[in-house]
């Protein structure tokens, strides 16, 4: 039989009769960097709850690390990292202070790895809590959640609010944790952060697993809005017989089209003329789910 | 953990304790300063044993002036505990550290049980502090009587106790409040009207208010007063701890993110 790290059955919640997470079966491998992908509202933070044992599920049941996180919780605890979506604590603590505190909670004292974590992050630990914006909140929790060696680590939303050179440091963190073999759990709004860093990924909507997907085929399903201006006019021959191309719109010197996966053959035939403008955009995560899916705001 | 936990608390609110127990304090021996001056005998015969209104005015001290005067800081200090956002939200976050859930309640708890006890401290010196150095000729012992000030103890934890409840089933702050200091003063004016109104004799038997009256009052119908009052802080703080380790805190207010949520889908 298999060790999974985390495993949820057939998880249900409901909140009076409203359906916050229904059905939702994962099966999460030790060394593995996981993550739940889904809009604002799809069951994203009630999913981490339920992992960690802080809410009842209506129904199935969740395993983490072979433990029932509402039995066993406080054992459970002992070998988990989190960092929550929006964390708050007492304002007028230092951030020092408040590790110190939390490295109290495990009897352990403040290690420099603290200092070092945040120091690549760029936080200063000497300032008040209550003086940190959100992003240099959620950069404690996450330095929290990776200063133990943790053999789980469950972040909810981990790069929200987070500034691009923070967002690389915990790549770069978690792919550390990775190959020391420990486990990352991660929930997340942004399909771009779960191609680049995700083994896989559970697709969540309205409270359902709509899909598992490999890191490699999500990037595959990767749309990109593609607008290029080029010197001279193009003909349009040169861009219809690329099999992932979509939408396309060409008008003497401007191109418009939607490209699916790879964008290697594209660029080959782009870069065969003078580009003088270039813009590559990202579809919303609605209308990925839309495309392959069939559900979302526009589904039919 | 635990000590660590109520001194970190402690240090958090420390400007309000400051404030509230000087406030506790100059308000008693302004109010004993002025008692001699006031004359409670035109009052009707139901008013004056629904007060307590008495001569010295230490009746009315313990009636009228403290059980709102430390009542409605303390009732809303607990309120913010289990029904203010934020606080829930520090307290879910701590929910998921290592720490075990009674030790976590406890540390709440218990450091209101501590604020409480340092408001009376204060309102102890401020009684001393009146009746000794302002009013020389008062009688100490019937301001510093320990049966009425464990008495208002009993009853301002009633009031914390049901403050904590509905502010962490309504995870809201000011219901938590509104059904604390409601119920003291619904049934302070229950209690007056079943002192006035004959056929409503029997409703005092199921007001707190009657209890605390009993209580401070003395004599043999204390006993009952004294099983109440202790008994109901029992039974609401057991239940409070049962509560509170089954997890309610995380589930409202999840439950209110995710039905906004859920009805914006």
């Amino acid at each position: 039989m298999r060790y999974l790290v985390i495993r949820t059955e057939n998880l249900s919640k409901h909140f009076d009769r409203r359906v916050a997470v229904e059905n939702v079966t994962l099966d999460v491998e030790p060394g593995e960097i996981y993550a739940v992908l889904g809009p604002k509202g799809s069951g994203k933070s009630t999913l981490i709850r339920l992992v960690l044992g802080l809410i009842r599920p209506t129904r199935g049941r969740v395993m983490v690390l072979g433990m029932d996180p509402l039995r066993q919780g406080l054992a459970l605890r002992q070998r988990i990292g989190y960092a929550p979506e929006q964390g708050v604590f007492y304002p007028w603590m230092r951030g020092d202070e408040v590790l110190r505190l939390l490295a109290q909670t495990r009897r352990l004292p403040l290690s420099e790895s603290a200092a070092d974590l945040a120091h690549q992050f760029g936080l200063d630990l000497s300032r008040p809590f209550g003086a940190y914006g959100w992003g240099e909140r959620k950069i404690l929790f996450l330095v929290h959640a990776f200063m133990f060696s943790a053999d789980v680590l469950i972040l909810d939303e981990p790069t929200v609010g987070l500034d691009t050179v923070a967002q690389d440091v915990f790549f770069r963190l978690a792919r550390q944790a990775r190959t020391e073999g420990r486990t990352v759990f991660f929930t997340t709004s942004s399909l771009l952060e779960a191609e680049r860093l995700c083994d896989r990924v559970a697709l969540l909507w309205q409270g359902r697993i709509l899909a598992v997907e490999r890191g490699v085929q999500l990037r595959a399903k990767t749309l990109r809005r593609i607008e290029m201006r080029f010197a001279t006019p193009v003909a349009c021959e040169a861009f219809a017989g690329l099999p992932n191309l979509e939408e396309l719109y060409l008008e003497e010197n401007k191109l418009r089209c939607t490209l699916r996966g790879d964008p290697d053959a594209f660029l080959k035939v782009a870069s065969q003329y003078r580009i003088t403008d270039f813009i590559s955009q990202q579809p919303s995560l609605d209308e990925i789910y839309r495309r392959y899916y069939g559900v979302g705001g526009y589904a039919a | 953990m635990l000590p660590d936990m109520i001194a970190t608390a402690l240090r958090a609110r420390l400007r309000w304790l400051l404030g509230s127990g000087a406030g506790v304090l100059v308000a008693i021996i302004i109010w004993l300063g002025i008692t001699p001056s006031l004359s409670f005998e035109n009052l009707p015969d139901w008013l004056e044993l629904t007060i307590l209104a008495d001569e010295g005015g230490e009746g009315v001290l313990f009636t009228l002036i403290l059980p709102f005067l430390m009542g409605v800081p303390l009732v809303l200090e607990a309120s913010r505990w289990l029904g203010e956002e934020i606080s829930r939200e520090t307290i879910a976050f701590l929910l998921t550290l290592p720490v075990r859930r009674w030790i976590l309640f406890l540390g709440g708890w218990g450091f209101h049980v501590l604020l409480l006890l340092l408001l009376l401290g204060s309102g102890i010196i401020g009684g001393w502090l009146g009746a000794t150095v302002l009013e020389g000729g008062r009688s100490v012992s019937s301001i510093l009587t320990p049966a009425r000030w464990v008495a208002l103890g009993l009853f301002l934890m009633l009031l914390i106790h049901v403050g904590m409840l509905a502010a962490l089933f309504a995870a809201n702050t000011w219901v938590g409040m509104g059904s604390a200091v409601g119920l003291m003063s619904v049934s302070l004016l229950l209690y007056g009207w079943s002192q006035h109104i004959p056929f409503l004799t029997w409703l005092r038997f199921i007001l707190p208010w009657y209890y605390y009256v009993v209580t401070i009052q003395g004599g043999e119908s204390a006993q009952v007063g004294w099983w109440f009052m202790g008994g109901i802080n029992l039974l609401l703080a057991g239940g409070l701890a049962w509560i509170f380790r089954q997890g309610r805190i995380l589930e409202a207010p999840q439950y209110s993110k995710d039905k906004k949520l859920l009805t914006e889908r």
